[in-house]
């Protein structure tokens, strides 16, 4: 509810003018069938002159009714729009502020469900609570008592009515509840299938499961069929038997009118307006049942946009101005543990970089290297130790400040559609022309977008489809270099490259980035040979830093790897 | 127009098994309209042997036959018009069910075939979204308005015909509103379809 409070701060005149609008709507609506009323004993009095006078304000209010409701619709309707775009801001600019954690908490696509799907639902709500909120109650209690004044015998029709339609809406209504979960859940996964199946196409084609993937979605599809059906025939059932009841209602209060008459004769002129006031009730009843319907739906999916504003980030960077951090850095005594996990990834964890030096990490698969990468640049905090950038804590640095001083460059590039330049400037926001180019020479990229017509404003497609993996990752490193950070971290970044480009890129890193301290991340010994120094992990603790040299002296899991690659790499030359 | 003819065809092929179902459906529903076209006749009847009586008793004479006659048979035509309603509402329903199950597998299917390039050049956002936006739209649509395009043109024609019936002029009078409430359906139509074109891709994004 202070979701809706909040995002209603700016439309409080429309929302009065709504709920002002609906309350004239209602009166309009009531007062018509007394006209009639008195029109129709005009007639049987043949009081012409009346006649006309009534007819006018027949009109009048008629006229009235429909701009007030006109007026209702278009406030409702600013309203609705305009908070759910405010609620949906203020839940995107939540999840910015999310971690890396945080978001495997919620699951990407969850979170995308919660900002197009939940907020719909929410934005429905809205308009649904300003156009009926205060027209249905209104509606429902003025047409009971109009009903009741009009033949006020019949009372016991009216509350049949009343308790009639009450247990049907309630209990299909309910039942239709769980069914409509089922829909959602159904749904999710029919979407959930087509997605995979298109991320994954090439694999589907290239194992060639396609009849496969067909039959495994058309038994999710045929289960939503069936529901669909389920719901469809509740519904197929539900407005033929409200008009039953009503019109029941009618003819019986049509018969006792005929018991009536004895004793009072206007009771004829009274019966059409009593039926329309039973048609008015059943109405409101209607309509306030599926409100309550749609609006639990509703409340659900408010609970879900409350559970991502209640989410506190996982790290939080503390208001400090911006320093600039040289290239050293240094761990001590740091650990980590993944979160919902227990086991430790890294263990006690100590060592120190200079500025400006050249440091390889290596060991085997699931060894740490690159958790212990992602501590350099906070994407999660260490569970124990200290980790310092500059000479400062990591968690006494601003987030900029972070980020300006250290560059990461992923395993796997991820580019975003867009073009080249407007990847490149998310390494840095207001790089020129001369940046770019300074820096995808140095990452080698210069040779492939020379060969574009656009040059740096050549597309970048959808999931990058037009450019290879070695020149995605050319593109990555283009764009980790490019604000030329104190830190550079290259997790196996060069994997996609031949030998001779990698080491074309190694060698403009030494020329023309000497001053960035340089964290080459690989499982290939041959990759960090020339480092200044090596850290060698196992297991998550790090069993050795220095020199290639000094490692193969005296280093034995060094020399075990070493042995098992030259092998292969000896096998690989002949 | 040839939109239109494509769009005929393809909701011929998938709802030409059905076509049993759909005979028996059009039949109800004009049965069904016929009886909601008598009933306001006989409740106006029954109010006018409500009269009556009401006049008679008067005169001292206490005779409720008639009139009884009346209501009851308004009560059969009501009760008759929900039976069909709920019957053809009940084999639509169905239809639509299994022949939009039947287009969302041969979608799926369909793009099992495709070759890799049409991938390549389709975002991903624009494919799901005819899986989820365009298939409920089908849905929706043809669950709501295919009866009650049925019923409606059918109802139509018969109040204009009992209204012809019942006063020459007063049905005159109506009918010469029919063309500015056209012209105001078409001009909200049209708005609304250019709304839904625009506001599409944002949702696909």
């Amino acid at each position: 509810m202070t979701i809706l409070k909040n995002a209603s701060k700016k439309f409080h005149v429309s929302i009065i003018f709504a709920v002002l609008a609906a309350a004239l709507m209602v009166l309009a609506t009531l007062w018509q069938p007394k006209l009639l009323q008195s029109i129709i004993n005009a007639i049987m009095k043949q009081e012409s002159n009346k006649i006309m006078g009534i007819g006018f304000w027949l009109i009048t209010i008629a006229v009235i009714g429909l701009i007030a409701g006109v007026i209702n619709t278009i406030m409702s309707a600013k309203v609705a729009q305009g908070m759910a775009a405010e609620i949906r801001e203020a839940a995107f600019r939540k999840i910015q502020t999310f971690s890396f954690g945080n978001i495997e908490q919620f699951s990407s696509g969850n979170l995308v469900v919660r900002l197009t799907n939940d907020i719909n639902q929410i934005q429905n709500l809205i308009m649904i609570l300003l156009q009926s909120l205060v027209r249905i109650p209104l509606l429902f209690i003025g047409s009971f008592i109009l009903a009741m004044v009009t033949i006020p015998q019949l009372w016991w029709v009216i509350i049949l009515l009343v308790i009639i339609i009450g247990c049907i809406t309630f209990f299909s209504f309910g039942v239709m509840g769980k069914h409509f979960k089922k829909i959602q859940r159904l749904i999710d996964k029919v979407n959930e299938l087509a997605k995979e199946n298109l991320m994954g196409i090439r694999v589907v084609k290239s194992f060639v499961q396609e009849k496969r993937q067909t039959q495994g979605f058309a038994n999710t599809s045929d289960q939503l069929m069936h529901e669909n059906i389920l719901v469809g025939n509740v519904f197929s059932m539900l407005m033929p038997l409200f008009m039953l009841v009503a019109n029941m209602a009618i003819v019986v209060s049509i018969y006792f009118a005929g018991d009536l008459v004895r004793a009072n004769p206007y009771v004829v002129g009274a019966i059409t307006s009593f039926t329309n006031y039973l048609m008015q009730i059943m109405m409101a009843l209607i309509i306030g049942g599926m409100m309550s319907m749609m609006a639990s739906r509703a409340v659900v999916s408010l609970g879900r946009i409350k559970e991502i504003m209640d989410t506190n980030p996982m790290l939080k960077y503390p208001d400090k101005p911006i320093q600039k951090l040289d290239g050293a850095v240094e761990f001590d005594n740091v650990s980590f543990v993944y979160p919902d996990e227990t086991k430790p990834t890294l263990k006690n964890i100590s060592f120190q970089v200079n500025p400006g030096e050249r440091i390889g990490i290596v060991g085997a698969t699931g060894s740490g290297k690159t958790t212990l990468a992602q501590l350099i640049p906070r994407i999660f905090d260490a569970t124990k130790g200290i980790v310092k950038v500059g000479g400062v804590n990591v968690q006494d640095v601003n987030e900029t400040s972070l980020r300006n001083a250290v560059a990461y460059v992923l395993q796997r590039p991820i580019l975003f559609s867009g073009t080249i330049a407007d990847n490149l400037r998310q390494g840095k926001r207001d790089a020129n022309e001369t940046e770019m180019k300074r820096a995808s020479d140095i990452a080698q990229a210069s040779e492939f977008i020379d060969t574009r017509e656009q040059g740096f404003a050549a597309p970048v497609e959808e999931r990058s489809s037009n450019f290879s993996g070695g020149q995605k990752q050319r593109l990555s490193i283009t764009r980790g270099v490019i604000g030329n950070p104190s830190v550079l971290i290259l997790d196996d970044s060069t994997s996609a490259l031949d030998a001779k480009s990698e080491k074309l890129v190694k060698e403009a890193l030494d020329k023309k980035m000497n001053h960035t301290t340089t964290f080459i991340i690989s499982e290939k010994i041959s990759s960090v040979i020339n480092a200044d120094r090596i850290l060698v992990l196992d297991k998550g603790k790090l069993v050795g830093f220095g020199t290639h040299q000094e490692l193969l002296a005296n280093n034995s899991i060094y020399q075990e790897i070493y042995q098992t690659q030259k092998g292969k790499q000896e096998k690989g030359d002949q | 127009m040839q939109d239109f003819k494509t769009a005929v065809k393809f909701f011929y092929h998938y709802l030409k098994p059905y076509k049993l179902f759909f005979f028996l459906s059009v039949i109800l529903v004009i049965f069904a309209t016929a009886m909601q076209v008598i009933a306001p006749l006989y409740m106006g009847k029954a109010i006018s042997e409500l009269a009556n009586y009401a006049i008679e008793l008067n005169k001292g004479v206490n005779d409720k036959s008639k009139f009884v006659h009346v209501v009851t048979l308004l009560g059969i035509f009501f009760f008759l018009s929900t039976c069909a309603t709920f019957s053809y509402n009940w084999l639509l329903n169905r239809v639509t069910g299994y022949a939009t199950n039947k287009m969302r597998i041969s979608l799926f299917a369909k793009l099992q075939t495709l070759p890799i390039r049409f991938f390549d050049t389709h975002s991903d956002g624009d494919i799901l979204s005819r899986f989820t936006s365009d298939i409920d739209n089908i849905t929706n649509a043809m669950n709501e308005a295919m009866g009650s395009i049925m019923a409606n043109i059918i109802l139509f024609f018969a109040i204009i015909f009992m209204m012809f019936k019942e006063s020459v002029p007063m049905a005159l009078v109506t009918m010469s509103t029919v063309p500015i409430s056209l012209l105001l359906i078409t001009y909200f139509i049209k708005k609304h379809v250019t709304m839904l074109i625009y506001n599409k891709p944002k949702l696909a994004n």
